[in-house]
């Protein structure tokens, strides 16, 4: 890949420079006024603070908004705190309750860690290769994009968790359905067994945010690539393998990565589907759903503090480890 | 170009903000005019309740030209953890719904007014029943009062009790009369309809059931029941669901009160608070016959419950405001000729007859089991403790390990009562 | 525009497998969309009939439900549908400026705190709000910003949605350094190539960012329900939620007709901001 034509001298006059055979980019660079030493003093100088410049807001709002309340949030955890009287301060009690005296907790663990390591995977895969096979030039993407993604924009509505109730109760659609191949199905939201397979499914159905990222991903796959492929003869599924997979590994981490922490911080389906209950028979109480059942229904917010940092930890060692496996299969152009 | 078209986007964005950042910071004054008093009063409820209450409050604000009321309602689920959040904050609102089971938690957290020192700032308690004030004094102080009394009481399917050719339980009937009336039901109507919801879950019901045995629910003191209470109100269900006049575990999770169930046809019968009966006629096109609970002698188990509660918050900046709107909405007929008794039956006779003036068929009969239960029912229980909302959670997902048979009744018993304790305690 | 080279290969023989392909998608998609459908046909049936009636048909149809839900409880989704607008636009417009501005930093610019930093920024994805809702609300309510937009607005424009920087990060790893080189040695400052090269070139991600920012605003409901308590300012969520009480009679048939007009919105937002999610990179000047 050459260069354009160019003198290294920052101070040489503004047309100067060869880059009348090939704009790199649309809208090319105007040349800048540079005038010396001076100039260049206060350039190094405004390159050194650039990146706390352009991290202001973001520090600004993680320090204040984020950081300052996690911290307090961490003090909570050592506390018994009710929001309608000040907290007190308990050491370490609540964090012994949750391991050691209550069997409630180490379900909603259990739950959790099924929906996520089922869910997931299953609902990247469906992202995936419904990204491929949309990829293809077909006619009318954008209308089947918008179809797979119309899912995704109510997903978390009350409205779909009233239907998915409905939809796989003992006399609704899913069963009316499978009656039609003369299998008798069974309440499926109502029973412990198979309550959780429903929101399960209702993350997979809702497959349409990875989708579209997958989708852009693919489109940022640069042509050349593809086409030095076809001249050499390779095959379709060796260009999937070759190029498609390796250029896309940055946004399967990506989507991976954020898919694992949305699912075991997900509180909505589960919440309205059960009725805040994590009913039948604790099947469906999400983590953070018991967090909200001890902090807000049961007043005992330094408990669901606690929580709310063992959660975190433990997200922070799952997303700790997939970034160092990611070296291993990851491939980044830069 | 793209990057024309990215410096117009910016420009745009940039107004865009400018005029935001204008009408963002534009949030509703405090004090609007010079001498106006703005109260916010919140509560929780239906569309219906959310119109009446709304009409009112505008009736109240007429009577008292000093005075705005800013309203703030929504459905009952948020609505604790924003008075929470609310709280914490220090922002509460100036008067509020409160549900029973969180009333001690807030009054001995200090959260609520003494309703006392209202009497000298325009709220009236002539002709309120001292048992209910004595209810809701909490560490001397009284920290609010009921918004609306109801009771326990059951409703049947008309339709499909005729259809079985089953009559409707009259007064003084017991849970053995039910038995046998839902299983009769049960087998008289089609498959998947079932005569009774299966009430294992609901401690509503159970706290009837224990009553009846001359225990209690919940005490000062913790629980009030022996193992023995428990195992065979369990036992009773478990039997309802064998012989098939009960529903089964997983259609009964499918909906999230017994008279979800009705609604959708699926049982003939179940448990409703009377002041509820209105909603579920409106949402069905049979008739709803309704009766006093089941087992009610020689011992009565239902009482007048507190429905909902009024208080004002603590940190009000205008007590003296705050106490008009709250006698307004409590003691007020013409309030009442608006309400109804979508809150339940006013807690000051003076105020019924108003409430009262115009209701449907079922309202009536709710209205009739609830002068019964007002004649000889049982004594009110104390507000809850702190921890009960946990203990009644446990109650409902032991009952459900039973259901689903994954756990044995004198294990799940035992094991309620162990873990119950701990979070009363 | 790129267009895909798994195409030219034997498209004579490709006619049939297309047609069958194309069934599939649509097939598939019908059974993605059944669960929207039966909320449309729902917000035209009788609230008694919605969950006893289990067609797709609303027998007889019913237009009830949106006169009745557009003036939901006295103020009316008029009001929710614009002050949903106003809160949406402006955590869009304030996630694209903040998190493109950090994401750079991080994924072009080099200084020491880089890698402390970006674990940070990486460690608040996966704080669960849950808990610093009660913090952040004592700090707002210190601000005094609580009943107004400011504590659902203003964190935006602080790139507190650490989620897109990441986003914006793995995209613009994804793009080539000579870019940044060659407009270094041409004399750029960090800004101009900012502003001029990546920005453009980031285009898809910018785009991503402003449709989920979108949507996720508008069908937030925890964050509003907590911060505004004055109904005029509520959003579309809260008018929605309103329809709903699990102590009494629900209003199904008007929340239906609401929530399906809400996708209104944010449909339209995705459709239009879709074609810039394709639009990639000019490849052709990259080559030798």
């Amino acid at each position: 890949m050459s260069l354009p034509q160019t003198s290294i001298d920052v101070s040489a006059p503004a047309d100067a420079r060869g880059r009348s055979e090939s704009r790199p980019v649309r809208g090319a660079l105007k040349a800048p006024r540079t005038g010396g030493t001076r100039s260049l003093r206060r350039r190094m100088m405004l390159d050194r603070a650039a990146p706390y410049l352009f991290l202001a807001p973001w520090l600004i709002g993680f320090f204040v908004i984020t950081f300052g309340p996690m911290l307090v949030s961490l003090y909570l955890s050592f506390t018994d705190y009710s929001l309608l009287s000040p907290p007190e301060f308990i050491g370490f009690e609540n964090y012994e309750r949750m391991f050691t005296a209550d069997p409630k907790y180490l379900e909603s663990v259990r739950v959790t860690a099924i929906y996520v390591f089922v869910s997931v995977p299953l609902q990247l895969a469906f992202a995936l290769l419904v990204a491929l096979a949309l990829n293809r030039g077909i006619k009318g993407l954008a209308i089947y994009r918008s179809i797979y993604y119309i899912p995704s924009l109510i997903g978390g509505s009350v409205a779909i968790a009233i239907l998915w109730r409905q939809m796989f109760g003992q006399t609704g659609l899913i069963n009316q359905v499978l009656a039609l191949v003369g299998i008798e199905g069974q309440s499926w939201i109502g029973h412990p067994d198979t309550a959780l397979g429903t929101l399960i499914v209702l993350n997979v159905w809702t497959f349409g945010s990875p989708m579209v990222i997958f989708l852009a991903a693919l489109r940022q796959i640069p042509v050349y690539l593809y086409e030095a492929a076809a001249v050499d003869g390779v095959s379709a599924w060796g260009r999937l393998r070759h190029i498609t997979l390796p250029m896309l590994t940055p946004i399967v981490l990506f989507n991976m990565i954020l898919q694992l922490i949305g699912a075991m911080q997900a509180f909505t389906p589960a919440y309205v589907v059960s009725g805040g209950t994590g009913g039948p028979a604790n099947s469906t109480l999400f983590y953070t759903l018991y967090l909200y059942q001890r902090g807000f229904t049961g007043l005992e917010m330094g408990y669901a503090s606690a929580m709310a940092w063992a959660l975190l930890l433990v997200i922070a060692a799952i997303t700790g480890i997939n970034f160092w496996l990611s070296k291993y299969w990851v491939h980044y152009d830069d | 170009m793209v990057q024309n078209r990215i410096r117009r986007a910016a420009l745009a964005a940039a107004a865009a903000v400018a005029v935001g950042i204008a009408m963002v910071g534009c949030a509703p004054a405090d004090d609007g005019q010079q001498g106006e008093v703005e109260l916010r009063f919140s509560w929780w409820g239906t569309d219906s309740r959310h119109e009446l209450t709304n009409e009112a409050l505008d009736l109240f604000e007429e009577k008292n030209p000093g005075i705005t009321v800013v309203r703030d309602f929504g459905g009952f689920d948020g609505y604790i953890d924003k008075l929470l959040t609310q709280a914490a904050g220090n922002n509460s609102p100036d008067v509020f719904q409160l549900y029973e089971e969180v009333l001690r938690e807030f009054a001995s957290r200090g959260q609520l007014y003494d309703l006392n020192e209202a009497t000298n700032q325009g709220l009236s308690l002539d002709g309120w029943d001292q048992g209910l004030l004595d209810t809701s004094t909490i560490d001397g102080s009284l920290s609010a009062l009921q918004f609306g009394l109801t009771t326990q009481s059951f409703i049947f399917n008309t339709e499909l009790f005729d259809q079985a050719g089953v009559s409707i339980p009259a007064e003084g009937w017991s849970w053995d009369d039910l038995a046998t009336a839902a299983k009769a039901v049960s087998d008289g109507t089609d498959n998947g309809t079932y005569g009774v919801t299966d009430l294992s879950t609901g401690y509503q019901v159970f706290e009837v059931w224990a009553n009846q045995n001359g225990e209690s629910y919940l005490t000062d003191d913790g629980l009030g029941f022996s193992a023995e209470t428990l195992e065979d109100f369990w036992q009773y269900w478990a039997d309802m669901r064998a012989s098939g006049a009960a529903t089964p575990g997983s259609l009964t999770s499918e909906y999230p009160t017994p008279f979800d169930a009705i609604i959708a046809s699926k049982a003939a019968s179940g448990f409703i608070f009377a002041n509820q009966m209105a909603a579920v006629q409106s949402s069905i096109e049979a008739e709803i016959a309704a009766e006093r609970m089941p087992g009610e002698s020689p011992q009565a188990g239902s009482y007048l419950r507190t429905a909902m509660n009024i208080a004002i918050g603590s940190k009000t900046e205008h007590p003296e405001e705050a106490a008009k709107l709250v006698d307004f909405l409590l003691n007020d007929p013409e309030a009442y000729e608006i309400l109804g008794i979508d809150r339940g039956v006013p807690a000051n006779p003076a105020v019924v007859d108003a409430a009262t003036v115009d209701v449907d068929d079922v309202t009536a009969k709710g209205l009739t089991v609830i002068d019964g239960v007002r004649a000889d029912g049982a004594a009110p229980p104390v507000p809850p403790k702190p921890g009960a909302g946990n203990v009644n959670a446990l109650f409902a997902e032991l009952a459900q390990e039973v259901q689903f048979d994954r756990m044995s009744i004198e294990d799940a018993v035992a094991s309620f009562i162990e873990r119950a304790e701990q979070e009363l305690s | 525009m790129t267009t895909n080279v798994t195409g030219i290969v034997g498209s004579k023989r490709g006619h049939g497998r297309k047609a069958l392909s194309h069934f599939l998608i649509i097939g598939f998609g019908m059974l993605m969309l059944y669960p929207v459908l039966w909320m449309i046909s729902s917000s035209f049936k009788d609230t008694a009939q919605i969950f006893s009636e289990v067609s797709l048909l609303p027998s007889p149809v019913v237009t009830d439900n949106y006169e009745r839900g557009w003036e939901g409880a006295g103020i009316g989704f008029s009001t929710y549908f614009l002050n949903s607008t106003i809160v949406a636009a402006l955590a869009v417009i304030g996630n694209m400026v903040a998190c493109s501005l950090a994401a750079y930093a991080f994924a072009r610019l080099d200084f020491r705190l880089r890698r402390v930093l970006f674990g940070a920024m990486l460690a608040t994805i996966m704080l669960p709000y849950h808990v610093v809702i009660v913090p952040q609300y004592i700090l707002f309510a210190q601000l005094d910003w609580v009943n107004t937009f400011l504590p659902l607005v203003a964190p935006k424009f602080l790139a507190v949605d650490s989620f897109f920087i990441f986003l914006m990060v793995q995209f613009m790893r994804g793009l080539p350094a000579e870019l940044d080189q060659a407009a270094r040695v041409d004399g750029a400052g960090p800004w101009q190539i900012y502003w001029r090269i990546i920005l453009p070139l980031t285009i898809p991600a910018l785009a991503t960012t402003a449709i989920f920012t979108f949507i996720w605003t508008w069908n937030d409901f925890f964050t509003p329900m907590i911060y505004l308590s004055d109904p005029r300012l509520y959003t579309v969520p809260l008018g929605l939620n309103s329809f709903l009480d699990s102590t009494g009679e629900s209003s199904w048939g008007p929340m239906f007709a609401m929530a399906v007009l809400s996708l209104g919105p944010l449909f339209g937002f995705f459709l239009a901001g879709q074609k810039y999610l394709t639009s990639g990179i000019a490849t052709t000047g990259l080559k030798g």
